[in-house]
């Protein structure tokens, strides 16, 4: 009876460890999820949306234009404006 | 009143010499290629005042001599495909050391190697080339700029020679203003920049050789992968008088190639 107590709480402890170990063998990540800027992928999306609004074209554009351009690399505005 | 008066014009005129001098990088020449590592910007401090030094220090720079690379056709290479559709609102450019067309913010053309994306950011022409095969240069050589989103440049470049007149040559010198740095963006003109590139080479699979090099120009950045036609396009002897009519002798000198060898897809 002692002997089946003993197994079956030295089964439930190395499973208990495996599961521990399995969460520690993930790797760490190099950014974590909450670190990183994604680009938004529906960006164009709301571009488009904001055309048919005569009268808030001009701001909608104005913000997507400067959405763009945090987004762009600076290197592009560079070869813009010199030979490269 | 008039030394308050002219103490505000002196502040006023301090002001915007201030201002220009920390937002304008140094003046730099062709003609003083030799010492552009050493261009000075007194603005900064060391060793952001030497802006050019990759000029002089870099190892991997461009433009090569290409008769003097070994040429390696063994490596598989990937496939390069000029996907240039026509450009509806380009802009024409003299950036003060040549012709060059700034593709229009939303144009979709791209240089596809393998899977990968390059969008066409602007081309721009040399006289003569700046690539040269053992020590002799082509008339001239066209540069077409690509920047994917993580800021990798890419550069195709194509060696000009004499022969055919080049319709959208032409129309690129017509809409280039003389002045320096001005730009014409109200054109109303559409150009193709694939219509550039030889007509016996098939844009959705090109043959190439490629390097590892740098901006040709200040601050000579490496990191540039570059890509060479095998052909060549030409221009006639007028339109490259034309040319020369804007800048002249706006090539760098090749540089050394520091074991670098050249890759060739065919
Ligand atoms: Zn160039």
């Amino acid at each position: 009876m002692l002997i089946k107590l003993f197994l079956a709480v030295s089964l439930s402890l190395s499973i208990a460890s495996c599961f521990a170990e399995s969460d520690d063998s993930k790797s760490k990540l190099l950014i974590e999820p909450s670190q990183q800027k994604r680009s938004s992928p529906d960006a164009s999306q709301q571009k488009q949306s904001a055309q048919p609004n005569a009268s808030t074209e001009s701001t909608s554009s104005q913000s997507s234009q400067d959405s763009n351009q945090d987004n762009k690399p600076s290197m592009i505005e560079y070869c813009r404006n010199h030979p490269c | 009143m008039n030394t308050k008066i002219l103490r505000n014009l002196a502040f006023t005129i301090f002001t915007c010499y201030a201002t220009l001098a920390v937002s304008a990088s140094p003046h730099w020449s062709h003609d003083e290629q030799a010492t552009w590592w050493a261009i000075q910007d007194p603005t900064q401090n060391v060793p952001l005042n030497y802006p050019f030094g990759e000029c002089g220090i870099g190892k991997h720079q461009s433009p090569i001599d290409l008769g003097a690379a070994t040429i390696n056709d063994s490596k598989p290479l990937s496939k390069l495909a000029a996907l240039y559709g026509t450009d509806t609102a380009p802009v024409f450019f003299n950036s003060g050391h040549g012709v060059q067309v700034n593709t229009s913010t939303d144009y979709k053309g791209a240089l596809m190697i393998g899977e990968e994306s390059f969008p066409l950011i602007q081309f721009h022409f040399h006289e003569p080339s700046e690539h040269v095969v053992k020590g002799k240069n082509f008339p001239a050589e066209l540069h077409y700029v690509h920047i994917n989103e993580d800021g990798r440049i890419i550069v195709l470049a194509v060696a000009i020679d004499i022969g055919d007149e080049n319709p959208i040559f032409g129309t690129i010198l017509e809409n280039t203003p003389h002045e320096e740095n001005g730009k014409n963006a109200s054109a109303g003109i559409q150009i193709n920049p694939a219509q550039l590139l030889p007509a016996d080479l098939d844009p959705a699979n090109l043959d190439y050789y490629t390097i590892a090099g740098s901006l040709t120009t200040p601050p000579c950045s490496e990191g540039v992968q570059w890509y060479l036609l095998p052909k060549v396009i030409t221009v006639s002897a007028a339109q490259l008088e034309q040319l020369k009519g804007f800048y002249t002798n706006n090539a760098r000198e090749a540089k050394d190639l520091n074991g670098r060898s050249l890759l060739s897809s065919q």
